[in-house]
């Protein structure tokens, strides 16, 4: 009876400890499956690649008697179609095409298939709207203008 | 005979048990390793890719590229006659410019009113693993005076050792 007892308490033993190492595994997996790898650099990237692309965008100067392409949206903005003509195209004809080159320049040289829009609007309408592909929104930046007909908002998206 | 077979039977448990609790600490031991190893390694990954986006960051506000107008600087501005002189001034002071580069290759592509491919403006030491970085910037071009802006691409790969 007490050699029963005695080799009772001694599985007992093995047994808890095989259940602790058992709980201690299954946490350690739990961890392991859970942890989300770090996107620092990715996180990073994508923010400062949508605002840098609309920054350097305004700054630009066009062949319309070298104007910046700042002040040719805001004409196309204050007199809409564009009070400025270049080429036989207004103001926002002329705008949209260079945004158009610009842009598609850009995707070509950051490689694959990326796919963005780009929308230049005021309050009371949508100026320019240019999509490329199918878009659920990855990364945005926006720029607003000061004109006299009110902010004019330029909006980049970069898409997946 | 009988308390001889039960000492040798009690040491034989002894052993068993300690063979056993060996192999645990083995096991666990060995674990334990595998897991700093990798936790090592992932540590490294990312404080390679920290570097990289400051080697990305130290180009773009160079001062050997930066546009500069009556004492103002321009951020995100590169001056293209300062590009071009540049790639010859690396090219003359590779150790200085490997400090402050590390293993780094530079390369800018102009988008408008050119569109050209990838020019090399620096190459440090490569390998077969690296992370690129892209940096839009606007690229001023003082010749004809005022000078007009255009728009570039700067590619910036780092390169990993491994």
């Amino acid at each position: 009876m007490r050699k029963t007892k005695k080799s009772q308490t001694e599985i007992l033993g093995l047994a808890i400890v095989i259940v602790f190492i058992t709980i201690g595994m299954l946490f350690v997996v739990k961890f392991m499956i859970s942890k989300k790898p770090d996107q620092q650099r990715e996180t990073f990237i994508r923010s400062e690649l949508a605002s840098n692309i609309l920054g350097s965008m305004i700054d630009v100067n066009t062949d319309c008697r070298n104007l910046d392409l700042s002040e040719l949206l805001k004409d196309c903005a204050e007199s809409y179609p564009g009070g400025i003509t270049c080429s036989g195209q207004t103001s926002c004809d002329y705008s949209e095409q260079i945004i158009n080159t610009i842009l598609s320049n850009f995707m070509t040289n950051l490689g694959g298939n990326r796919s963005y829009q780009f929308l230049a609007t005021t309050q009371q309408d949508d100026l320019i709207f240019i999509e490329q592909g199918n878009c659920t929104v990855w990364e945005s930046a926006n720029q607003p203008l000061p004109t006299y007909v009110g902010t004019l908002e330029l909006k980049f998206h970069m898409c997946k | 005979m009988k308390k001889n077979k039960k000492a040798q039977m009690k040491m034989g448990e002894t052993i068993a048990v300690l063979i056993v609790f060996f192999m645990i600490l083995f096991f666990g031991i060995f674990f334990y390793a595998n897991m700093e190893r990798k936790s090592f390694q992932s540590r490294l990954e990312k404080m390679e890719e920290k570097k990289s986006i400051d080697v990305a960051q130290t180009i773009s506000f160079l001062p050997e590229l930066k546009c500069t107008a009556e004492n103002i600087t321009k951020t995100l501005c590169i001056d293209k006659l300062k590009l071009d002189a540049f790639k010859t001034l690396a090219s003359e002071r590779t150790q200085y410019y490997q400090s402050v580069f590390s293993n780094t290759m530079i390369e800018i592509a102009e988008i408008y009113p050119t569109s050209t491919s990838y020019e090399t403006v620096y190459e440090g030491t490569t390998s077969d693993q690296y992370f690129s970085t892209f940096i839009p910037v606007s690229i001023f071009y003082p010749s004809p005076y005022p000078g007009r802006y255009g728009i570039g691409l700067l590619r910036i790969k780092y390169y990993t050792f491994k």
